[in-house]
């Protein structure tokens, strides 16, 4: 009965496409260590929606014979994600390149569709220190404390399949992992462990990311073996220390006798210098990526440096940090109304910060203290169907339009946003950002012969000039009226394309050119554009 | 086990007094040894570090010799806490802090580490096949640990303290795929998270016993089967372009889930059977959010469709406080506040506004939501407790607020008393010795949560101030056989001591 029921709630999403395009994949589940039919696999086909969220799943379970079947399934392109316990399923490359996706026609169901599982391997040993004792952090630890993540093992397939999957060790300091059976590379992230130092001192130095059997070097790594329905045991790895690096340098700008603090952000760090008589010197830096900058002063006369980005990988001099007088940032929106502009971080995800400012009615903003610095500027709200024209600097161009528009659907409050770099100005500085008013493309998508109605498709502008394979720039969700709006657009030329989940491939190739076959349309400033789309579908992109 | 008591209030005594003591003249310095707290034997090549409270104070460490001992020299006076640690020992419990005098010499420091406990065991389907990265949970009266099982359906818990320990397993979590849609007469077979040894509920659990340095194997966990069912339904009233989810959850069980909400829709696939409360909180980019109030399902064997899950904007509750006989001295009022927030319904909609009482006893509080909130005091006195609340002219039991809209004009006028009840008390263990636990007290009614919760002291001393009279039920968190119920009349001052057995 629940299983009915939940089936009936599945058929009626689906039901206009079981109507339309019914179809059916059947076929055999083979072991491919002994070659012979494999039972009890769960034969899973998924549709999923752009954001990668399942929405309908197809099974069906393999017989004695490892025969499946499923039928009636609409017609259109699933992910088929065959499951057995203690089996991987890993498409072959033999016949073009690897895929998951299966693509199911409406006048020729699959009958003989065979499907090749692959016994796992097993690869287990320990994670060691320098002692040969097994690692694992011991911490004290307060009561109903939940325990944290312990270290683990990474696996790094050779093949260019990249990393495979990581496991924990458990609390004897040993792992085990099942993997599919190939050649791989095993390293380890351990935790910084305190070391206690002769002088009675305690001293933090992390161990490195280690590679089987005792390396740092990723070049010195020994490749292991996995092979199908075996285990290959007693892969021990022995930890080493991370080498660490100093860093040294000069900060200028701050007075005699002024307080200076260094930044320093690093893998795992994070240390405040201090920089005495206009010098500063830190120890322990593991390899990586840094940001650094400098602070100095108190309260309001408080002057920042622009922030460094730099890699260490030795022993590092001679780092300049000039702390600069914050400038004055003024300007004028002109296009937004009622508009707010903000400064935060340059990278779209971080938002440790952010400095806003309202706009005027005449459209003038101001920012009286700003550290020189890049940022990145965002406009907001702006009216519908707008996009950032420009942005002038002190009289220059500061950027091409190179951040994507992002409009939730009936967005009310749509911001826009383009990165700003402050870091060389000097003096005041003026912006001057124009807000034009977009092209709006709206009307119906269909496939086959129907609306589509399932909420399944969308629609994808993108660029006459943009790089082939590159993400569209602007899209829409199609409503389940089967009506779509894109806002917002640049003027400009652009192919449009209407998909579908039912009709995506897995196969990448072929999308640019689905998207260089699509039609072009020209947009101009404030333009509101109908056209009606059909979805592109897998057998026109295959008759092309 | 009582001796471990007396021990630490001697030691620190003694701590206090050798450190007092020291001439003028020498280095700080401090030694001792580490002890196994069961044998008493001396534990070699553990380490110990001495941690200042302050993140720029220095640290020191020492490793035991063979014969367990240890020294530390050149400390910089000022206070630290002290840790041992050592492979396959715990920390029974927290030392206590050092306190460092300018050249003061401490001496003997007794540290004890517990050996650990380890439950290994197999999580198994119900045909008997192992089940591979099943989330396995220890749950004891004062400890939680997480493994996974491997290929073999194997876990392993090591670092275990002694005590009575229920598992938990959870079958590898892809539990929001929709149900399988099958046309070849088979079924997807799908579990839920189960107890030790194959009990869907704790209050079917049987417990894993295991004493300081035991080990115990062969765990068997059966998963238990569940019908796979479909918990939907849509939101009204978001904000155009938010995004944002509902959470599904089952108090009894302490089982979350997240739908995010598309196009006004969520739907839940492969909730557990069980009692949820269905809630909706939007985030709050412009500093408002959004919040429904929320709906109460059983999840069993049948879909549970179109729910209906109304957002509204969140609001500002005004109002006044009023003292019921003498109100405390206005000093001890100048931190006062009224706190209106929801019994917490899972990790991420947790929702509390604070509103500073003024000095003629108004306040006013922002960032309210629709739903059941519960209003207490925040920086009072603490025998102070809420004796009823009116908002507008309607009377609120509980000192519990459910409103399904903004009140709009209506004034909260909450009445404070300063004979508030007490409860105090002591968690014992199976043997009559104190233990730690976290207790919670909540009120005596069939929806109700913890109001109050605190961890017992290391003499497993508990004690809630400022209580309304009326019944509560006080208990261990995670052993339901512990509670225990009581009634407290106003002003009261009662006692009750827990057991933390199962």
């Amino acid at each position: 009965m629940i299983r009915t029921a939940a089936l009936l709630g599945s058929m009626l999403l689906i039901s206009s496409a079981v109507a339309q395009e019914p179809s059916a994949i059947a076929g055999q589940v083979m072991d491919s260590a002994t070659g012979k039919p494999l039972a009890q696999v769960d034969v899973r086909l998924t549709a999923r929606q752009s954001d990668g969220s399942r929405t309908v799943i197809y099974g069906a379970l393999s017989d004695s014979e490892g025969h499946f079947s499923i039928a009636p399934i609409p017609a259109g392109s699933y992910q088929l994600e065959p499951r057995r316990r203690g089996y991987f399923f890993v498409p072959s490359a033999k016949n073009g390149p690897p895929s998951f996706t299966v693509n199911i026609k409406a006048d020729e169901p699959l009958r003989d569709f065979r499907i090749e599982m692959t016994p796992a391997a097993i690869l287990s040993g320990r994670v060691l220190d320098e002692s040969g004792e097994p690692a694992g952090m011991r911490q004290a630890r307060v009561l109903l404390d939940v325990t944290s993540p312990k270290d683990y093992v990474l696996l790094f397939s050779i093949d260019g399949a990249g990393l495979w999957r990581g496991a924990m060790l458990n609390g004897r300091g040993e792992y085990r992992i099942s993997v599919p059976p190939g050649k791989y590379f095993l390293s380890t992230g351990a935790s910084p462990s305190d070391e206690i130092r002769s002088d009675g001192t305690l001293e933090t130095v992390p161990y490195a990311r280690t590679f089987y059997p005792s390396t740092a070097e990723g070049r010195a790594a020994a490749a292991v073996e996995a092979h199908a329905g075996e285990e290959t045991a007693g892969l021990d790895i022995r930890l080493v220390r991370n080498r660490t690096y100093s860093i040294r340098g000069t900060v200028a700008g701050a007075g005699p006798n002024a307080p200076v603090v260094v930044h320093i952000v690093g893998p795992d760090t994070f240390i405040d210098a201090s920089a005495k008589d206009g010098a500063f010197f830190a120890t322990h830096l593991v390899p990586g990526r840094y940001t650094i900058n400098a602070e100095g002063g108190e309260g309001n006369a408080k002057l920042r440096s622009p922030t460094l980005e730099l890699e260490i990988h030795e022993d590092t001099a001679n780092i300049a940090l000039m702390l600069t007088v914050p400038i004055r940032l003024s300007g004028t929106v002109s296009g937004a109304p009622g508009a707010g502009v903000r400064l935060g971080p340059p990278r779209e995800i971080d938002d440790s910060f952010a400095f806003s400012a309202p706009v005027s009615a005449d459209g003038a903003f101001e920012f009286a203290r700003v550290q020189p610095d890049r940022y990145r500027l965002t406009v907001k709200p702006v009216p519908e169907d707008s996009y950032i024209k420009s942005v002038e600097l002190n009289g220059g161009a500061v950027t091409e339009r190179t951040t994507a528009t992002v409009y939730p659907r009936n967005a009310a409050a749509p911001s826009q946003a383009v990165p700003l770099d402050l870091s060389a100005v000097a003096g005041d500085a003026k912006l001057k950002i124009v807000i034009a008013k977009g092209a709006r493309l709206s009307g119906t998508v269909e496939r086959g012969t129907e609306k589509v109605t399932d909420g399944l498709g969308f629609v994808q502008l993108f660029h006459e000039h943009a790089k082939p394979g590159s993400e569209g720039e602007l899209w829409a969700d199609v409503e389940t009226d089967g009506s779509y709006v894109v806002r917002g657009i640049p003027p400009g030329r652009y192919h449009v394309l209407a998909t579908h989940t039912l009709e995506q491939s897995g196969d990448d190739s072929a999308f640019p050119k689905m998207v260089a076959d699509s039609e072009v349309i020209e947009f101009h400033e404030g333009e509101r554009v109908t056209k009606d789309l059909k979805v592109a579908s897998a057998d026109a992109r295959k008759n092309k | 086990m009582p001796a471990r008591i007396s021990k630490f209030v001697l030691l620190l005594a003694v701590l206090r007094a050798v450190a007092a003591a020291q001439d003028a003249g020498k280095p700080a310095s401090l030694d001792g040894s580490v002890v196994n707290s069961i044998t008493g034997n001396p534990l070699p090549h553990a380490r110990v570090r001495l941690i200042a409270p302050e993140s720029s104070g220095k640290n020191y460490g020492a490793i035991t010799g063979d014969d367990g001992r240890f020294m530390l020299g050149s400390i910089q006076p000022g206070k630290y806490t002290i840790h041992a640690s050592l492979r396959g020992f715990l920390e029974p419990h927290r030392h206590p802090d050092v306190e460092c005098q300018p050249q003061s010499e401490t001496h003997d420091i007794r540290l004890q580490l517990a050996p650990e406990g380890v439950i290994g065991g197999r999580v198994l389907d119900s045909r008997g096949e192992p089940v591979e990265a099943a989330r396995v949970s220890a749950n004891s009266v004062n400890w939680r640990a997480f493994v996974e099982t491997d290929d073999r359906g194997e876990f392993l818990f090591t670092e275990l303290p002694a005590g009575k320990y229920f598992l938990r397993a959870q079958p590898p979590r892809d539990n929001d795929d929709p149900a399988e849609i099958r046309t070849d007469g088979t079924k997807e077979e799908w579990y839920g998270p189960t107890w030790y040894p194959n009990a869907r509920l704790k209050r079917e659990a049987a417990a894993v016993e295991i004493a300081a340095g035991a080990e115990t194997d062969g765990i068997e966990i059966r998963l238990v089967r569940i019908p796979i069912v479909r918990v939907a339904g849509s939101v009204t009233g978001a904000p155009p372009g938010m995004q944002f989810g509902v959470n599904a959850f089952d108090q009894q069980e302490d089982d979350r889930a997240y739908a995010p909400v598309r196009n006004g829709r969520f739907e839940f696939w492969r909730l557990p059977p069980g009692h949820y409360t269905i809630s909706a909180l939007t985030p709050s980019p412009d500093g408002r959010r959004f919040a429904a109030v929320p709906a109460s399902v059983d999840v069993a064997d049948s879909n549970v469709e179109n729910l209906t899950l109304a957002l509204i904007p969140e609001f500002e509750i005004a109002g006044q406080i009023e003292w019921d006989g003498t109100p405390p001295p206005a000093e001890g009022l100048r931190a006062a506040a009224v706190r209106i927030a929801a019994p917490s319904l899972g990790e991420d909609d947790a929702s509390m506004g604070d509103g500073k009482i003024g000095a003629d006893g108004s306040f006013r509080v922002a960032h309210v939501t629709v739903g059941k909130q519960q209003v207490s005091l925040a920086g009072v006195p603490d025998n102070v407790y809420v004796k009823s609340l009116r908002l507008g002219t309607a009377e609120m039991p509980e000192a519990r607020l459910d409103l399904d809209a903004d009140p709009k004009d209506a004034r909260l006028i909450v009445l404070l008393s300063t004979a508030g009840a007490e409860v105090s008390g002591i968690v014992k263990n199976d043997a009559g010795s104190p233990e730690r636990a976290e207790v919670c007290l909540l009120p005596d009614r069939a929806d109700a949560g913890c109001e109050r919760q605190m961890l017992s002291g290391q003499d497993g001393r508990f004690l809630f101030r400022g209580l309304a009279p009326g019944k509560y039920k006080l208990s261990i968190t995670g052993s339901d056989d512990s509670t225990q119920t009581l009634e407290l009349h106003e002003g009261e001052k009662a006692t009750q001591n827990l057991k933390a057995g199962k």
